[in-house]
């Protein structure tokens, strides 16, 4: 049944049709197997520059943008405890209540 | 009241057709699918509200449509008839890409290629159908799942069916988290979906930087006509990983990208004149379409499925479905689909691996069908769809042929190189 449709199939398409699709989906299937080899020798390739050109770390640090930049939790820790002290001691020292000084 | 009369004969009331009313009817159904499904609102809206304009009869003489000489419209359809929009949104997707996955995982590269048998299935089938190998190609390229693949080629192969194959591709492309589910359920076990697949690697900074432009070369080596889509795509990405053009790589991935997506999908849109677009090519080529679609996904599982007969280390083959193109919902539905047989299976990484490598798949595709058709012709004039005359009111009004680019150095040039 399959070989029939096939013959049907032969007959009704154009040679011109399936020669360019078998073509087609092999070469791409060679585009993409050739990019996989690539990727799959890449960090192979990767290590023996490393070798040769050293990556700088801070070479290529994207430049900063003060309007996507996350907050820096310590530092607002940090700016959150001294104040948060500061105005503990202001408080203190002007609290009428307080009898320790 | 003859004045009245006269203008009363040129409102769309007394001209509008069945047509008419059937192409705004879809326009509309657009609009609500995106906004009530969220089905690729990013293009239903724009190419349904095409649609709708498109679709408004205009009264002759008033060069109003994208196929009227000198109108507005038809400047602004210049990007899509000449394939000047699918490379600028590649460059955009190509600047949002991370090829991270693809690069921990070489081997699901593989099934973005498998996919492309839709791509050469369905040219079979318009071939059986009638078209002509050229309309053929431009059709197949359907099944590269790849909306503005499908408009590059279809410019540059077909530029009579653009339309309906836009439609098509991006309907469909919308449709993928209807399509492409019970496809992944009937060719699989629920062992299979159950794989689980090893998390992907850390991929080096320097790794990223030289992909681009390495795989860039091998393609379009192998596919030239694939260069100008394939230029774009690994350029923006180059933007994005050299980590020294954020500002370039900002605005290819947002503003530039937005820009091209509402002119392209409102012109597509727009170009759906019921005249041209309710035909029974159309009706085929939307049957097509659909069955590319399937073969598509069809072509990637059975292909993971064949993998694993080989494989010690299993892969889930779900994840051969998002081979498809349609970046990133068919990875998405891989993940849907994966996470209702296991809600801790997480398949969406590995999914985005054929994902990225189907868009690459898709425009090789196209580069060798719009290579190997249009092999052997004389390029001449950019392909415009038939203008129709308008009277000319003032002299100085400018008409499209006063800015048509020079045969010799637009894409014919392009076309005449590669080919």
């Amino acid at each position: 049944m399959i070989s029939g449709f096939a013959l049907v199939l032969a007959q009704t398409l154009p040679a011109r049709g399936i020669a360019i699709a078998l073509t087609g989906i092999v070469i791409v299937f060679a585009a993409l197997v050739l990019v996989t080899l690539f990727i799959s020798v890449l960090p192979g390739l990767v290590a023996i520059s490393q070798k040769v050109v050293p990556e700088v770390q801070d070479r290529h640090v994207p430049e900063a943008d003060s309007r996507t930049l996350p907050p820096n939790h310590s530092m607002v820790a940090a700016i959150g405890f001294v104040l948060h002290t500061r105005v503990q001691q202001q408080a203190g020292a002007s609290d009428p209540t307080d009898h320790k000084h | 009241m003859d004045i009245l009369f006269d203008f009363l004969n040129t409102t769309g009331f007394v001209s509008v057709t069945l047509g008419n009313l059937i192409m705004i009817l879809i326009g509309i159904v657009f609009i609500c699918l995106a906004i009530k499904k969220d089905y690729e609102p990013l293009l239903l809206v724009p190419i349904g509200m095409g649609a709708i304009v498109g679709n408004i009869p205009t009264s002759v003489g008033m060069g109003l449509s994208v196929y009227d000489s000198g109108s507005v419209l038809q400047y602004l359809y210049f990007g899509v008839s000449q394939g000047i929009y699918p490379p600028l949104i590649f460059l955009g997707i190509g600047a949002m890409t991370d090829f991270s996955t693809m690069l921990s995982s070489p081997r699901l590269v593989l099934l973005g290629a498998a996919a492309q048998v839709g791509v050469f299935l369905t040219f079979l089938g318009a071939l059986l159908l009638d078209f002509t190998p050229k309309e053929a190609g431009a059709i197949g390229i359907i099944g590269g799942a790849d909306g503005p693949t499908s408009i590059f080629l279809s410019s540059k192969l077909a530029p009579d069916l653009l339309g309906p194959i836009a439609i098509a591709a991006y309907s469909y492309m919308a449709l993928v988290p209807v399509i492409q589910p019970p496809v992944m359920k009937l060719l699989t076990t629920r062992e299979e979906r159950l794989i689980r697949m090893k998390p992907p690697r850390a991929v080096s900074s320097r790794e990223k930087m030289i992909f681009p432009v390495a795989a860039f070369l091998i393609c379009t080596m192998i596919a030239p006509g694939a260069l100008v889509l394939l230029g774009m795509l690994f350029f923006g990405n180059l933007l994005k990983v050299s980590l020294v053009t954020e500002r370039l790589a900002q605005t290819a991935r947002t503003a530039m990208i937005d820009i091209v997506t509402i002119l392209l999908g409102f012109c597509v849109g727009a170009s759906t004149q019921a005249e041209t677009f309710i035909t029974r090519q159309s009706l085929l080529i939307f049957g097509l379409g659909a069955l590319s679609f399937v073969v598509a996904t069809a072509g990637g599982l059975l292909f993971a499925k064949f993998m694993n007969l080989i494989l010690e280390e299993k892969i889930n083959p779900l994840v051969g479905a998002a081979g498809v193109s349609a970046v990133p919902d068919s990875a998405r539905v891989v993940q849907m689909v994966g996470q209702q047989e296991d809600p801790n299976n997480f398949l969406l990484m590995h999914a985005m691996a054929p994902n990225v490598s189907g868009v690459i798949g898709s425009a090789v595709a196209a580069g060798v069908l719009w290579g190997v058709l249009a092999t052997g012709e004389t390029v001449n004039a950019p392909d415009l769809p038939p203008a129709k005359e308008v009277p000319v009111l003032m002299e100085s009004t400018p008409t499209v042929s006063s800015v048509e680019p020079d045969p010799g150095t637009s894409d014919s040039a392009v076309s005449t190189s590669n080919d």
